[in-house]
């Protein structure tokens, strides 16, 4: 990959930022009651000029496109604006949150793929058997099992049987290791099941195919060995549409996942983007978006140079 | 001798039905013999090949019979044993080249896992045998660290026959090599086969459905219909003289070059369905030449030295 098709990339990702930080703007202020009708809440007794005194202090008297034009302008100075509702520094808010989601979503993305690969691989070499059928039932009800649901019976199973486990109260791992990885154990197999559901399944199609292929046959009457023609010739021409599968779920992990940090109590971006929607906190919810988007595109720029590794003939620019 | 298969049947298995595409095949092959097996898209040839190098996999199965290689059965060795004759003993260079090569991996790489894998060889020799390999079949050395990608479909077909010999085994297993390629490839390439054969000696066994190729380069030749073989012999007397009525109709359902052009034949009918019993003769249905005996099932028999024919009234 070439630098300046590095560069190329780069700026036709600015045009698809741009529309995405509109359409957050405007869909944030399209929800019913603003911050200033939830601070006042029920106390009646504030005058008109004071509540208009409070729309001119939050920004929020002018007109929306100006609106949007000062928040852009902050954003390109590097300043991501304070909370309407805390008055903390909104860059400093996500760097708190942020080592909380990174760590549900490279341990979710690790079960998965510890799941997900060697299930896929057994279900492709023993395809239409008993054990492979066994795998796709496993699979279907990973798939179509809803977090919450799952998520739900892992607390009760373990608030039950298992008295002496944390499953709430983050600590961060520096802290206590121990006890952070057990917080985490539960959320990250409650998304990573899912996960890896998806990966079993394109794992499964893909291998199956690369199998079939007569650089495989070829192999094998080489004498290889088993393990060899299965992870050096099949897995490896395999492994495109599995990488794009896990780095899709990777970018939607990363903005963090609203129900299950919610339901296992991590603070992490998720749970501040619900918080900050629920108190219309506008320049909080705007900044994780953004956030989120920038992650994508690393993210599928990333997965582009991936493939060009493991395919000598996929070329980029 | 070489190689003997003895009353071999093959076949797949599916949903409980038996589908045997391979029945009761027979033959031999001595060092430095050149068979070509020859039969129409179906007829089980490459379900053949795979039951003799034992590389047919589920839902295909072995049903019965046995396979010699220097006096050895392929069929019941002990997997590991096998493993570590293929290649060095035999080797196999498939339909179409295109899919032969790894598409990830460089053309040094692919052979180079394959002498490491049999061979004390350390990494400096083994790119010296490759060199010398790709120099048999006219590739320059430079291409060794090409990506298969990056070869013309003649360049992949000649580094997979390069591949094949590295250990100059005693058989050649070839399933349709050159059927992907322009005739001008194929000639090329077949001529490089046969300089090739000349200084090392192998055995091949050549299969393809493009039967002119092979009574022009083939030393003997086999003719298979619906899983069967039909008839084999030298492959000029069976050119001349062929004895049963199918290969007759093969031959002449192509133009000659020496003789006058006129209308060519095909045979009537189509192969028959292998999933059902065929009772008596396979070819029984498109035969002219069929009788009431017809609807017991020929032998496959030696009817002149070296000639060996499954009809009842070999013509």
């Amino acid at each position: 990959m070439s630098f300046s098709y590095l560069v190329r990339r780069l700026l036709l990702s600015i045009p698809t930022i741009l529309i995405v930080t509109v359409i957050v703007f405007v869909l944030v202020r399209l929800v019913p009651g603003d911050v200033v009708d939830l601070i006042i809440g029920t106390q009646k007794f504030l005058s008109e000029e004071q509540i208009l005194k409070m729309y001119e202090d939050f920004g929020l008297d002018k007109p929306i496109f100006v609106q949007y034009f000062i928040w852009m302008k902050s954003m390109l100075s590097g300043n991501l604006g304070i909370s309407l509702r805390t008055g903390e520094d909104v860059a400093t808010m996500l760097l708190q949150r942020l080592p909380v989601t990174l760590e549900l979503a490279f341990l979710s993305i690790f079960v998965s793929i510890i799941i997900g690969i060697p299930l896929g691989i057994i279900s492709a070499r023993k395809k239409n058997t008993f054990v492979d059928n066994l795998i796709k039932v496993v699979g279907l009800v990973g798939l179509s099992s809803p977090a919450f649901w799952i998520g739900t019976i892992f607390i009760v199973i373990f608030s039950f049987y298992f008295e002496s486990f944390t499953i709430f109260g983050y600590v961060a791992f520096f802290e206590n290791p121990m006890k952070n990885l057990q917080v985490f154990l539960l959320p990250s197999f409650t998304l990573g099941l899912m996960i890896a559901a998806q990966i079993l399944r394109i794992t499964r199609t893909s291998m199956i195919e690369s199998l079939s292929m007569d650089y495989v046959k070829v192999a094998y009457s080489k004498g290889l060995g088993k393990n060899k023609v299965i992870y050096k010739h099949a897995f490896r021409n395999a492994l495109s549409p599995i990488i794009t599968v896990t780095g899709i779920q990777l970018g939607y992990l990363f903005g963090g996942s609203i129900v299950i940090e919610n339901m296992f109590a991590l603070p992490g971006l998720g749970r501040l983007l619900l918080q900050s929607v629920n108190q219309r906190d506008y320049p909080v919810i705007q900044a994780i978006i953004l956030f989120i988007v920038i992650v994508i595109i690393i993210l599928n720029l990333l997965i582009d140079f991936i493939y060009t590794i493991i395919d000598p003939r996929i070329t980029l620019g | 001798m070489l190689l003997e298969v003895r009353n071999l049947s093959a076949g797949y298995k599916s949903q409980g039905k038996e589908i045997e595409a391979v029945k009761n095949v027979s033959f031999s092959l001595d060092e430095n013999d050149f068979l070509g097996i020859a039969g129409e898209s179906g007829c089980g040839k490459s379900t053949l090949l795979f039951s003799i190098l034992r590389l047919l996999k589920r839902p295909g199965e072995i049903f019965d019979g046995e396979v010699f290689f220097k006096g050895e059965d392929i069929l019941k060795m002990d997997e590991e044993t096998l493993r570590k004759k293929r290649w060095k003993e035999f080797s196999l260079v498939t339909q179409s080249a295109m899919n032969a090569l790894n598409p990830v991996y460089k053309i040094k790489d692919q052979i180079m896992d394959v002498i490491l894998e049999h061979s004390d060889y350390t990494k400096i020799e083994a790119l010296e045998i490759i060199e010398r390999v790709l120099q048999m079949v006219g590739i320059q050395k430079e291409r060794m660290d090409s990506y298969p990608h990056q070869l013309s479909g003649g360049m992949k077909q000649r580094v997979a026959i390069a591949m094949a010999l590295v250990f100059s085994p005693s058989l050649v297993v070839m399933d349709e090599p050159t059927t992907a390629l322009d005739v001008v490839v194929q000639r090329s390439i077949m001529e490089q086969i046969d300089e090739i054969r000349n200084t090392n000696k192998f055995s091949m066994i050549f299969v393809t459905h493009d039967i002119s190729l092979l009574f022009e380069i083939s030393k003997r030749i086999a003719i298979m219909y619906a899983g069967e073989l039909v008839e084999l012999g030298q492959t000029k007397q069976v050119y001349l003289n062929p004895l049963h009525p199918y290969t007759s109709g093969l031959i002449n359902s192509f133009p000659k070059l020496t003789k006058e052009t006129k209308e060519y034949k095909g045979i009537p009918g189509k192969i028959p369905d292998l999933s059902k019993p065929i009772i008596g003769c396979s070819f029984k249905e498109r035969c002219q030449n069929r009788k009431e005996l017809c609807n017991t099932r020929p032998e496959f028999k030696e009817v002149i030295p070296g000639r060996w024919v499954a009809c009842h009234f070999p013509l």
